[in-house]
């Protein structure tokens, strides 16, 4: 319960931003701190690191170093393409044409530190189902996506994190090939050079994490 | 947004079942031009900094070349607690860096280790910038159980 009274600190202080964005102070995180006792679905990526720390240092300048005025804009399927091998792509064509075709993602920033994030979404293209490929693994996926995906960030060069607004969060369902399922609504995502943690709306799913190191 | 679900499946093919974990990353605060390069911190909880792999990360953008260190300091009541002197490598001009400053025994990435264990991270904190174009400075620190 407390993590949720945190969140809703975090996304009172990214509103307060918002309204008074020339007397902005709120360089605060916006997801909630991690407790002790949250419980993780976890994976390790060893690689991660330094894919991160790239995409951060690249954001930090296109952030910092162009005009106010200008969004900073990433295409999601760029990023797939950063983060992932040629190998896993050419096993995904479906996700990765379900990417390509998206608009690029709209970061407008606030301040040094905070902005808005905004993701709009045609009709046709708020829908997908097929099967992701792993090495060895097969995994069912499907989304409905509400029009806009949308949020407030707040970024560093080692981190960014993004609270959605209700109501424009993206919600899954996935199932693997050992019958696991996962149906999850994603309320804030926290990357950094440390790993990725995924915040779940409801107390009742954990939240995700891929860690960089510390694996075992 | 949709690259998490990409994550999950890998995750979910690992086959573990949700369990807490002994390390965590705690962001704090970003000291920028709009807060002064100054703001508090406050940390509600007992545990410290003692033992790697544990450690306080700064990270750094900062208009290159730098014209030397960049001080952060760490000021508790009225006493200045502890300051870290970082010398961020030089790594193809690129402006962010990232500085582990960790217990001894650790290699320092920017030079500076923590002096006083267990440390604690509440306090105030403010940049030095030593002649330097400071964009902004961040501070995480990472805690296990």
């Amino acid at each position: 319960m407390r993590r949720r009274v945190v969140v809703g600190r975090g996304l009172g202080l990214l509103a307060m931003a918002l309204t008074q964005a020339a007397s902005a102070e709120a360089q605060l995180p916006v997801c909630a701190q991690p407790t002790p006792t949250q419980t993780y679905y976890t994976a390790c990526a060893t690689g991660g690191r330094i894919l991160v720390a790239r995409l951060l240092g690249d954001l930090a300048v296109d952030h910092l170093m162009k005009a106010d005025s200008q969004p900073v804009q990433r295409r999601l399927g760029d990023l797939l393409r950063n983060v992932t091998s040629d190998d896993t792509r050419d096993k995904n064509t479906g996700l990765r044409n379900a990417l390509d075709l998206l608009a690029p993602l709209t970061l407008t920033k606030i301040d040094t530190a905070t902005g808005t994030l905004l993701l709009t979404i045609e009709d046709d293209r708020r829908r997908f189902s097929g099967t992701l490929e792993g090495a060895t693994t097969s995994t069912t996926l499907s989304w409905e996506l509400p029009p806009r995906i949308g949020g407030g960030y707040w970024r560093t060069p080692a981190t960014i994190q993004i609270a959605f607004w209700a109501g424009q969060r993206f919600r899954f369902d996935l199932e693997s090939a050992t019958a696991e399922k996962v149906s999850a609504e994603i309320e804030c995502l926290a990357i950094s050079v440390d790993g990725i943690r995924i915040v779940t709306t409801g107390v009742d799913t954990p939240d995700i994490l891929v860690r960089f190191d510390e694996c075992s | 947004m949709q690259l998490i679900p990409f994550i999950l499946a890998f995750v979910l093919a690992g086959c573990a079942a949700p369990a807490t974990q002994r390390c965590h990353r705690y962001d704090a605060l970003t000291l920028t031009r709009e807060n002064g390069f100054a703001s508090a911190f406050e940390w509600k909880d007992a545990r410290g900094i003692d033992n790697a792999p544990e450690r306080v990360e700064v990270a750094l953008t900062v208009v290159r070349p730098l014209r030397g260190p960049i001080e952060i300091v760490h000021v508790v009541g009225d006493m200045e607690a502890d300051h870290w002197t970082l010398t961020p490598p030089d790594m193809g001009n690129v402006a962010s860096s990232i500085c582990w400053v960790a217990p001894p025994g650790t290699m320092p990435s920017c030079g500076a280790v923590l002096q006083t264990l267990p440390y604690f991270p509440s306090g105030y904190y403010y940049v030095r910038p030593s002649g330097n174009v400071v964009l902004e400075a961040a501070l995480a620190f990472y805690v296990c159980d």
